[in-house]
Formats: C-alpha cells, sequence, structure tokens
C-alpha cells in the first residue's frame, strides 16, 4: 500500500492504536492480533498505545467501593471459594460447609422471632440459610400443618438480574424447586405434596440464584447463595 | 512506614505473592479503579464485580507488570476498563438493543470528571482535546463504551467508511501530538 518506510511505519502505529482502542471486527481483528502475537516491534506500538489509553482510563474520578469489595476478594483469593458460579452442588468444600452445621446457631437466634410469630401447636421446623461466612441471609419456618413455607429475606442480594429460588434436598441429596422467592420481605410457599415429606427436620434448604423465571432445567443452573439445614425449635 | 511506597514497588511485592502489600496496594487504588469501572459500567453492582475481577487479575498477574510500558496507574486501570468492557460485551450481547447502548451514552465521562484527575499525566487528555470533537468523541467511545467501527458508526449515524477515516485521523494525530 504505502510507498516508504516512514509511511509504512505510520500505517502500523495506527494499526496498533486501533487493537489497542478495539474497534476493529472479524477477520481484520484476528489479522491484527496474530501479528502482535509474532511481531515484536509491531507488539511494542500496540503495547505503547495500551499504556496510553491506560492513562485516559486513570483520569476516571475515584471514588470509595464498598468494604465488601475487599471482602469478597479476600474470600476468592484467600479462602476456599464458596461461590462459584457453576459446579457449587457437586463441591466437596460446599458440602463440608454444609455439614458444619452453623445453622444450628443462627436458628437458635431466630426462634424468638419464629415463636412470637407462629401459633402453638407442633413444634416449629425453621431453617437459618447463612451464606459463607456472614449472618443468616434468609429464615424459613415450614408449617407442617398446612404444607407452608415461609421465607424471609433478611439481607437482599444486589444481584437484580437474576432471581432467587428456593430448594429442598433430601437424604437423596437431588435438589427439589420449591419455586421462585422474592428479593425482598417475605414468600410463602404451598409446598406440592410429593414434597411435604421431605421437607422435614434433617433437609437442607437452599436459595440460588437463576434467569427470570427460575431455572430453565429444573436443576440450579446457578451459584447457591444460601443454605441451611431444617431443625426443630 | 510502608505507607510511602510507591505503587509499583507494591506491585513487584504483590508479584512475590505478598498479602500485606496487595492489601496496601489495594488501600491505595481501588477508589481510582472503582472510578474507572463505574464509568463504564452504569450499574454500581456490575461495577463492583468488574473492580473484584480487575482485582483478582491484577494480583495473578502482577509479575506481567514490568513488561509493560506504562505507568503503574494506568497498568492496573487498564485492566480495569477491559473488565469492564467485557462485562459490558457480554450484557449488550445478551440484549442486543438500543436501549443499552442508550444507557452506556447516559454512562460516559462528563468533561468535570476528567478535569479532576487529570493531574499526574495529562498528555492524552491534552491531545484528544486537540482533535476535531466529533474525532475525540468516537474515540471516547470506542474506549469507554467497547464499540467497534461498526457499532460507532452506527450510533454516530455515518457512514463505517467515514467512521474508520474519523478515528485513523484520531490517532494519527494523537500520535504526532504525544511526541512533540
Amino acid at each position: 500500500m504505502s510507498d516508504t518506510p516512514d509511511r509504512d511505519h505510520e500505517d502500523d502505529r495506527t494499526l496498533a492504536g486501533e487493537l489497542a482502542l478495539g474497534v476493529l471486527e472479524g477477520e481484520e481483528r484476528r489479522a491484527a492480533e496474530a501479528r502482535a502475537a509474532t511481531d515484536a516491534p509491531f507488539a511494542a506500538l500496540v503495547a505503547d498505545w495500551h499504556a496510553r489509553f491506560g492513562d485516559l482510563a486513570a483520569a476516571a474520578a475515584p471514588v470509595a467501593p464498598p468494604v465488601r469489595v475487599w471482602q469478597a476478594l479476600e474470600d476468592t483469593l484467600f479462602d476456599e471459594p464458596r461461590r462459584e458460579a457453576s459446579g457449587l452442588w457437586n463441591s466437596l468444600g460446599f458440602w463440608r460447609w454444609l455439614a458444619g452445621g452453623t445453622a444450628a446457631l443462627a436458628a437458635a437466634c431466630i426462634a424468638l422471632l419464629v415463636v412470637v410469630t407462629l401459633p402453638r401447636g407442633e413444634p416449629p421446623l425453621v431453617a437459618a440459610l447463612q451464606s459463607g461466612g456472614a449472618g443468616p441471609v434468609f429464615l424459613a419456618h415450614v408449617d407442617a400443618g398446612s404444607g407452608k413455607v415461609v421465607v424471609h429475606v433478611l439481607e437482599p442480594d444486589r444481584d437484580t438480574s437474576h432471581v432467587p429460588e428456593l430448594w429442598v434436598i433430601a437424604g437423596d441429596g437431588v435438589p427439589h424447586s420449591l419455586g421462585v422467592i422474592n428479593r425482598h420481605g417475605e414468600t410463602a410457599i404451598a409446598l406440592p405434596a410429593a414434597l411435604r415429606p421431605v421437607t422435614a427436620a434433617g433437609a437442607t434448604l437452599a436459595v440460588s440464584l437463576e434467569p427470570a423465571g427460575g431455572s430453565p432445567t429444573g436443576k440450579p443452573t446457578g451459584p447457591v447463595i444460601a443454605a441451611g439445614k431444617i431443625s426443630k425449635i | 512506614m510502608t505507607s510511602a511506597e510507591s505503587i509499583e514497588s507494591l506491585l513487584a511485592r504483590v508479584a512475590l505473592r505478598d498479602r500485606g502489600a496487595f492489601e496496601l496496594l489495594y488501600q491505595r487504588t481501588s477508589a481510582k479503579l472503582f472510578g474507572v469501572c463505574l464509568r463504564i459500567l452504569s450499574e454500581r453492582a456490575e461495577a463492583e464485580e468488574a473492580l473484584q475481577e480487575a482485582f483478582v487479575k491484577i494480583w495473578r498477574n502482577a509479575g506481567q507488570y514490568s513488561q509493560a510500558r506504562a505507568g503503574a496507574i494506568a497498568w492496573m486501570a487498564a485492566i480495569a476498563r477491559n473488565q469492564s468492557i467485557d462485562r459490558l460485551r457480554a450484557r449488550r450481547r445478551g440484549a442486543e438493543d438500543i436501549d443499552v447502548a442508550a444507557e452506556v451514552a447516559d454512562g460516559r465521562p462528563t468533561p468535570e470528571a476528567e478535569a479532576v484527575a487529570a493531574a499526574d499525566r495529562r498528555l492524552l487528555h491534552d491531545c484528544l482535546d486537540a482533535l476535531e470533537p466529533g474525532h475525540a468523541a468516537a474515540i471516547r467511545d470506542a474506549y469507554f463504551g467497547g464499540y467497534t467501527y461498526e457499532a460507532l458508526a452506527r450510533r454516530g449515524g455515518v457512514p463505517l467508511g467515514t467512521m474508520k477515516s474519523w478515528i485513523r485521523r484520531g490517532l494519527a494525530k494523537l500520535r504526532e501530538c504525544l511526541e512533540r
């Protein structure tokens, strides 16, 4: 295309800028990327542009992030991952954590709350559904008499692009959907007849984040954000 | 104490898996990087996620910094920008519609925000300002909106060839100006 080396160099610099800026598409982009991978002087031009544009990004006005970002980072980098987007149901760590039974303590904390809201009769079944480390995120009580489970949201998830879905996991370890719950406040769910016997003391209630309308597969597809065992109080 | 330590030196220690250095680095730079994420992702929750991802990358890739030609903050800001743009593009792929484009346009940087932090390195800004306004806007839009030529042309209501020549001329001018 060009007649002089200078001209070529000029074109290369522009091409490197286009690549760094991210405006190229399709074949043009693939060709430029391939060249950056093999042609060191060209790669240096691209790196130079990246640096220049980095300055542009760095000119953004600073805004202090909330503390939870650092906490999440620490969890992600320095602890066992607890909120992986996939495979959590198969993760040994997750089940070990569930079995660890921190829920008992939390269940005691909510006893008062449930006792004052429930009519006398059979001992109430409750579950405190917790996330990785902090306090309970959901409280649930199962009313075996009327076949209902009522879930209270204590700490709404900030992910508003998904909906929380409640699951019960009994002895067979298979999650069964109890339906989508509200992001705030409380939700009463009528237990399907088939799930009434298994939604009992010892079973686990869990909440996963699912696409609007609930899991499309009938199994949890998103991250499990909280779980806890049902127990009598 | 360590508070006077340079960002470069903190990054070098992070490359050696020094958690304390990482925490200091976070304290010193997270507000700046969060500003970058917020500028690109109008939704705060998403900006928080992008910030977290950016610092995961910084923790893992700090060793690559010495090879970069950028200032340490620019290198980190570029990582935050890239994470945010990835999210923006994924969102756009999910909902290919005008609303998203409009939302992004609203989230664009204000001139005031830009003026605020240009203290240390203002060269690229000065040079952008010297471009024809349309060319400079297209370059900013590409960088902070993650738009390709085609998307930029569509948004600007100009033919693809026109958009390409705007940006190419803009880049060439920037180059000249930066080397002056």
